[in-house]
C-alpha cells in the first residue's frame, strides 16, 4: 500500500471525529511515513508495520468513545447520587427552533456552507448583507447540549456551519453508529446578496435549493441530499455534484461548467456555458435546451442518458449499459456517440462529422445532416437515415445495416458482406447482390463505403 | 500475547522510553515495536491520549532535510507518572513471579 492509499482509507474510517482532530491525526501518521523513509524504509513497509488503517482508526474511534463516557459518568455523579440516577435518555425531546441572522458580507463576499442534515435554501437579493433564518427543531444530546447554526467571518466571506459542542462528540459517533439521527432538522434561508465572488456549499444529508443567485463561481456538492438549481449565474466555474442525491438544474448560465453524479439522477434544463461535463455512473441523465460555446461531454455508466436540443462546437456522448437518445443536436464540428449495451437513437442531428460506436446495442439514426458520417457496431444492428447524402462508413458484425439516402443522392458505393444479402434500392444499381457490390449512382464525388460479416446490406433511397 | 495486556503497559513502555530521552513519532514506535510484537499504529492514538492528559508535550525541531520533527518528551506529570506506573509494574512483576515460582508462605 502507498502512503497516499494508507491515508486515504485511514481518513475514510476516521470520518466520524471532528475534522479538526482529523486532520491532526492524518498529519502525525503523514510525517511517521517521512520519518520512516528517512530511515531508509519503503511506504509499503511503512504502512505494513503500521497496521490496517481500519484498525487504527478504530484505535482512535474507541479511544474517544471510552473518553467522552470517562468524563460523562464523573459529572453525573457528582450532579446525583447513585440511587437516584436516572437511566440516560438516548433520544431527548424536540424543540421547535427559530432564528434569524444578518451579517455584512462586503462587496465581493464569499459564501461557505457546510451544514449536515438541515435542508438549505438560497435566494439571491440586492441589499449588501447576508440575512439567513432558521425554522426547525434541535434535539438536546443526553447532557443537555443543543446543536447551533454558527456563523463566522472569515477572509472577506463568511462560514456557516452546523456545529455541536464539542463535548457532544460521543453521541456524535453513536449517531452515525446506529444510523444518523440528526439532532438539527429544519430548513436554513439564506438570502444571499448577488453578485458575490464565490459560493461554496457542501451538504451531506440536507436538501439545498438554490434560486435567483449570480456569482463568479459555484461548488455545490452534497453527498446523499439532494440539489435543486433554478437560476444562478456564474460568470465563472461552476461545479454541481452529489453522491446518491439526485440534481434538478435549471436556468443557468456559466463559464466551464461540470455536473457529477454516483448514483443520483441529473436533469439539466436550459443551460447557456462555455463548456460542459456532465459525468453520471449510475444514475440517469436528462439534458435539454443547452447552447454550450466549446465542447459538451456527456457520460453516463449504467444509466440512461437523454439529450434535447444541444447545439456546441463538439459533443461526446457515451454511455456503458444505459441506452442512449440524443434529438436535435447541433455541432460545429464533431458528434461522437457511444453504447456498449445499451441502444443508441440519434434524431435530428446535424454536424460536420457524426461518429456512433456501440458493441451489442442497435444503432437508429434518423434525420441526420454531416459531411462524414462514421457508425461501427458489433452485434448490434445498424438503421440510419441521412437528409443529405454524405461519406458513409459503417461497419457491422452480426448485426444488419440499413441505410436511407434522398432519392436525388448520387455516390460511389463500395458495399461487402461475408454472408449476409446486399440490396441496393436506387436505380441503375444492380438490385440485389452477395457478398460484394461495387459500383456508382450519378456523378456523386461522395462515397459510402459498408462492410458486415453476417449481418445483411441495405442502401436505399427514401 | 494478548492485546488488552499489551495495551496495558505500553503506556508505561512510551512514558520510560520518554523519561530517558525526547523522540520523535517514528523512533520512539519503532523502539517500541522492536521489544513488544504490535502494529506501529497502534501507538498514535494512546501518544495523543497522553497529550490531552497533559502527560507528554510536543515542541518542533527544524531539521536539515524535510519539514520539521515533531518531538514528543515528558511533562512534570508524565514524569511523575512514569515513576508510579513503574512501581506498581515492579510491585505487579514480583507477585506475579512469586505465585509462578509457588514461594508464597502460606
Amino acid at each position: 500500500m502507498t502512503r497516499g492509499q494508507y491515508l486515504d482509507l485511514l481518513e475514510k474510517n476516521l470520518s466520524p471525529l471532528p475534522r479538526e482532530r482529523v486532520r491532526e491525526i492524518i498529519s502525525d501518521i503523514f510525517t511517521h511515513f517521512d520519518e520512516g523513509e528517512e530511515a531508509g524504509l519503503s511506504e509499503a513497509e511503512i504502512a505494513s508495520a503500521l497496521g490496517a488503517p481500519e484498525d487504527v482508526a478504530r484505535e482512535y474511534l474507541s479511544m474517544y468513545i471510552s473518553e467522552n463516557g470517562r468524563r460523562e459518568s464523573a459529572t453525573e455523579e457528582e450532579r446525583e447520587p447513585r440511587e437516584s440516577r436516572r437511566p440516560a435518555r438516548f433520544w431527548p425531546a424536540e424543540e421547535e427552533y427559530d432564528e434569524s441572522w444578518s451579517f455584512p458580507l462586503g462587496e465581493f463576499g464569499r459564501l461557505a456552507l457546510e451544514l449536515k442534515a438541515i435542508n438549505l435554501e438560497l435566494h439571491g437579493h440586492v441589499a449588501r448583507e447576508v440575512r439567513a433564518e432558521f425554522h426547525g427543531w434541535r434535539a438536546p444530546d443526553h447532557q443537555g447540549e443543543y446543536p447551533a447554526i454558527t456563523f463566522r467571518t472569515v477572509e472577506n466571506g463568511l462560514t456557516v456551519r452546523e456545529e455541536y459542542p464539542a463535548r457532544s462528540f460521543g453521541v456524535n459517533v453513536l449517531d452515525s453508529i446506529i444510523g444518523g439521527f440528526p439532532r438539527l432538522r429544519g430548513t436554513l434561508t439564506v438570502y444571499v446578496p448577488t453578485p458575490i465572488s464565490a459560493l461554496v456549499s457542501e451538504m451531506s444529508s440536507g436538501r439545498q435549493s438554490i434560486d435567483g443567485l449570480s456569482v463568479e463561481s459555484a461548488r455545490v456538492e452534497c453527498a446523499s441530499g439532494s440539489i435543486e438549481i433554478d437560476g444562478i449565474r456564474c460568470a465563472n466555474a461552476f461545479t454541481s455534484s452529489t453522491n446518491s442525491g439526485s440534481q434538478k438544474l435549471r436556468d443557468i448560465e456559466a463559464g466551464e461548467s461540470a455536473i457529477r453524479s454516483t448514483s443520483g439522477s441529473i436533469r439539466l434544463e436550459t443551460m447557456k456555458a462555455q463548456s460542459l461535463t456532465i459525468e453520471a455512473r449510475s444514475g440517469s441523465v436528462q439534458a435539454r435546451g443547452l447552447t454550450i460555446e466549446n465542447d459538451a461531454d456527456l457520460s453516463t455508466n449504467s444509466g440512461s442518458l437523454k439529450v434535447q436540443s444541444l447545439a456546441c462546437a463538439e459533443a461526446k456522448m457515451n454511455t456503458s449499459s444505459g441506452s442512449l437518445n440524443a434529438k436535435d443536436i447541433a455541432t460545429v464540428t464533431g458528434l461522437e456517440i457511444a453504447t456498449t449495451s445499451g441502444g443508441l437513437h440519434a434524431d435530428g442531428v446535424t454536424a460536420r462529422t457524426l461518429s456512433t460506436r456501440s458493441t451489442s446495442g442497435s444503432t437508429h439514426i434518423s434525420e441526420a445532416t454531416a459531411e462524414t458520417v462514421t457508425a461501427r457496431s458489433a452485434s448490434g444492428s445498424i438503421r440510419a437515415t441521412l437528409l443529405r447524402v454524405a461519406d458513409v462508413h459503417m461497419t457491422g458484425a452480426s448485426g444488419s445495416v440499413e441505410l436511407t439516402l434522398p432519392h436525388q443522392s448520387e455516390f460511389r458505393y463500395d458495399l461487402e458482406s461475408s454472408s449476409g444479402r446486399i440490396v441496393i434500392g436506387f436505380d441503375g444499381a444492380d438490385k440485389t447482390k452477395s457478398r460484394s457490390a461495387h459500383g456508382a449512382i450519378g456523378e456523386g464525388t461522395h462515397h459510402i463505403a459498408i462492410g458486415t460479416a453476417s449481418g445483411s446490406i441495405q442502401v436505399k433511397p427514401g | 500475547m494478548n492485546a488488552q495486556f499489551k495495551k496495558g503497559v505500553l503506556e508505561l513502555c512510551v512514558l520510560t522510553i520518554l523519561s530517558r530521552k525526547d523522540c520523535y513519532g517514528f523512533e520512539l514506535v519503532s523502539r517500541i515495536s522492536r521489544s513488544i510484537a504490535m502494529s506501529d499504529g497502534t501507538v498514535y492514538p494512546l501518544l495523543k491520549r497522553l497529550r490531552e492528559d497533559d502527560l507528554l508535550t510536543t515542541y518542533l525541531v527544524e531539521s536539515t532535510e524535510g519539514p520539521p520533527r515533531k518531538y514528543y518528551t515528558l511533562t512534570e506529570r508524565g514524569a511523575e507518572r512514569q515513576r508510579q506506573l513503574l512501581a506498581e509494574w515492579h510491585a505487579f512483576n514480583q507477585g506475579v513471579r512469586q505465585v509462578i515460582e509457588g514461594d508464597e508462605t502460606t
